[in-house]
């Protein structure tokens, strides 16, 4: 308290710290995704996938999970989808309540 | 306040004791909550108790829902802020500094100010749906008035022989803007960010209540919608708590390093 | 009035203007922006009808019954809060924190409590102005200098003596500005709330006409929010605030 520092000095560790605290989640969720890919062997191509949760998705996943395909059922913690786009996929599987992906024949 | 005198060398004990008191009010609070429970007997939808909340607290991030709520608010606030600011104090100096334009423009200025951003919403849904775009002109409307309104108040205050006098000393016009203008009208520019991004904040809750499919408000709507209460609940603290962390580090410094340097802000309070 | 005044009113001018005209020179679905004619043929029916009168008695009743149920409990419970010291310590992160939760975000669970209709309503109102109040209460009664109180207690204030010589007189300053601020929060609890969980009142006649397209209504709506609250800030708040000020002080925190 004797040491008077700048007001803003707080602003900008506060803004800091959420840089860091984001990047270092899209870093995670990066390194997270490259993981789940490559386990599934994942091209450049458009495939069908089923995606294993850590739980039963609710409306949140299931609309997000829409966005990167046709999804076509929902079993369990397991989403089917086909004709997913590999980017958006890689996208997708930041999140970390994704525990796997699968390739999938389709139906 | 009471402990005004505190200098310097406040032993550690004292400094600790009112934190310590505050922390134990919001535990007896939580306390009499829980055990209320049980009490009332009502169902938990109706009247959830706070190991619920806490249960729903831990499932929403389990799930992943409330970080991306979280930011998804967040950005959308930011966003709007930082429009809503930009366009208050550009548009407001370009008024200020002509007599004639801000008796011209005034009442019009003042007129839109006093249609709250809630009213505007159902316009705004209409033009252009419900989504990110209503949201984000909502928040922009809502910080830009409080913003004009006082940049323009600030700019219409300063000593004209002031200017003339910077004038005369050889001052270009951009000198006068940057040294003289900018700097007397700065702590009326704060205290119009503050109402503002205080209105805003509740404006985006709201409009998120109306217009989203994400973000907190959406949250709190549809947990309220799905009786699943105690989500709502989780929405209603963390909009609680980012607002206390909002003012914390971003509102009251700003303000604070504009009283150390550019003297008085008005209390936020009195707007007009 | 002098003519300085006047021109003040010729953006307004325009703007009508410009909505007259636009419809003959631009095309665009009129449920956009209805020709002003028919916006005024609008405001005749619904203030021969006597509904749009309706709508405002409503929310401004509602209005009053909220701040009142608000102010009626915050002042005595925050002076009590104030009195204390140590029970002002204790409640005043929790109280910062309550206030901080947003008016509207209480909607949705005030929906679960009572329902759709005036009990959500004007609980969202009074919780927005409770808060408030509360808040301001007990920074005013605390900014009173310790010095006045032992003045008053030295010549025998005790109690309700105490109560009304110094510490409603000391804090009202505070409160009276505290007002404005809590009403101007409290007016968008009430938009907001009928809004989402009203059955009628003004928010209520705006975001219905939405469903139907009725744009002329949401339009009308708009700008009865904006006067009303234009004219209840001028003519009552901005006064009293100033009087307030002008008798009891300056105000500072």
């Amino acid at each position: 308290m004797t040491q008077r520092r700048h007001p803003l000095l707080q602003t900008a560790a506060a803004t800091l710290a959420v840089i860091v605290t984001i990047g270092a989640w899209t870093a995670w969720g990066r390194m997270h995704a490259a993981g789940l890919l490559s386990a599934a062997g994942v091209g450049a191509a458009k495939g069908h996938y089923v995606l294993t949760l850590t739980f039963a998705p609710e409306g949140f996943h299931v609309t997000r999970l829409q966005a990167i395909g046709r999804l076509i059922e929902v079993h369990g913690a397991d989403v089917f989808l086909m004709d997913v786009d590999p980017v958006a996929l890689r996208d997708a599987a930041t999140a970390y309540w994704i525990k796997e992906v699968r390739p999938w024949p389709g139906r | 306040m009471a402990g005004s005198l505190a200098a310097p060398a406040v032993p550690l004990r004292r400094r600790l004791e009112r934190p310590a008191k505050g922390a134990l009010g919001i535990l007896l609070f939580l306390l009499a909550w829980q055990v209320s429970v049980p009490l009332v007997g009502l169902e938990p939808y109706f009247y959830p108790a706070p190991s619920d909340v806490a249960a729903a607290f831990a499932d929403l991030v389990r799930k992943g829902i409330l970080p991306v709520y979280v930011i998804d608010s967040l950005e959308r606030y930011a966003v709007g802020v930082a429009i809503g600011t930009f366009a208050g104090i550009v548009l407001g100096v370009l008024i200020g500094l002509s007599a004639t334009a801000s008796r011209l423009l005034s009442p019009t200025i003042n007129f839109l100010f006093a249609i709250v951003e809630v009213a505007w919403i159902p316009i705004f849904v209409i033009w252009w749906g419900y989504g990110y775009k209503t949201i984000l002109i909502a928040l922009t409307y809502v910080v830009f008035f409080p913003v004009l309104y006082n940049t323009l108040v600030g700019v219409r205050t300063v000593p004209q022989p002031l200017i003339n006098a910077v004038r005369v000393l050889g001052g270009s016009r951009r000198q006068v803007l940057a040294n003289v203008v900018l700097p007397a009208a700065l702590p009326s520019i704060i205290t119009g960010l503050r109402v503002g991004a205080g209105f805003a904040f509740r404006g985006l809750i709201f409009a998120e209540i109306v217009a989203a499919k994400t973000g907190l408000g959406y949250l709190i709507f549809e947990g309220a919608q799905t009786q699943q209460t105690a989500r709502t609940i989780v929405g209603m603290i963390s909009v609680g708590l980012l607002w206390l962390l909002i003012d914390r580090f971003y509102l009251k410094p700003v303000e604070r390093a504009t009283v150390e340097r550019w003297g008085l802000v008005i209390e936020a309070d009195q707007r007009t | 009035m002098k003519p300085r005044a006047f021109i003040g009113l010729i953006p307004f001018a325009l703007a009508l203007a410009a909505w007259a005209i636009l419809p003959l020179v631009v095309d665009y679905p009129s449920y956009m922006l209805p020709p002003l004619p028919e916006v005024w043929v609008h405001l005749g029916e619904i203030v021969g009808d006597g509904s749009l009168a309706g709508h405002i008695v409503r929310s401004l009743g509602r209005l009053a019954l909220g701040f009142m149920l608000g102010v009626g409990l915050a002042v005595p419970l925050g002076i009590a809060i104030a009195l204390n010291r140590h029970v002002a310590d204790t409640l005043k992160p929790l109280l910062t924190f309550l206030q901080s939760i947003a008016g509207i975000a209480w909607v949705p669970l005030a929906i679960i409590w009572f329902g759709i209709g005036i009990g959500s309503v004007v609980f969202v109102i009074a919780n927005t102005i409770f808060f408030a109040t509360l808040y301001n209460t007990i920074v005013g009664v605390q900014a009173i200098p310790q010095a006045l109180h032992r003045a008053v207690r030295s010549l025998g204030g005790r109690g309700a003596g105490l109560a009304t010589v110094l510490i409603l007189p000391g804090a009202l300053v505070q409160l009276i500005v505290g007002f404005r601020t809590a009403m101007a929060y409290g007016w968008r609890a009430l938009v907001a709330g009928e809004m989402i969980a009203g059955t009628n009142g003004l928010g209520y006649m705006t975001i219905e006409a939405v469903q139907w397209y009725r744009t002329e209504t949401v339009l009308l709506g708009m700008i009865a929010i904006g006067l009303i609250w234009l004219a209840m800030d001028r003519l009552v708040f901005v006064p009293v605030e100033r009087a307030t000020v002008q008798r009891w002080g300056i105000v500072q925190r």
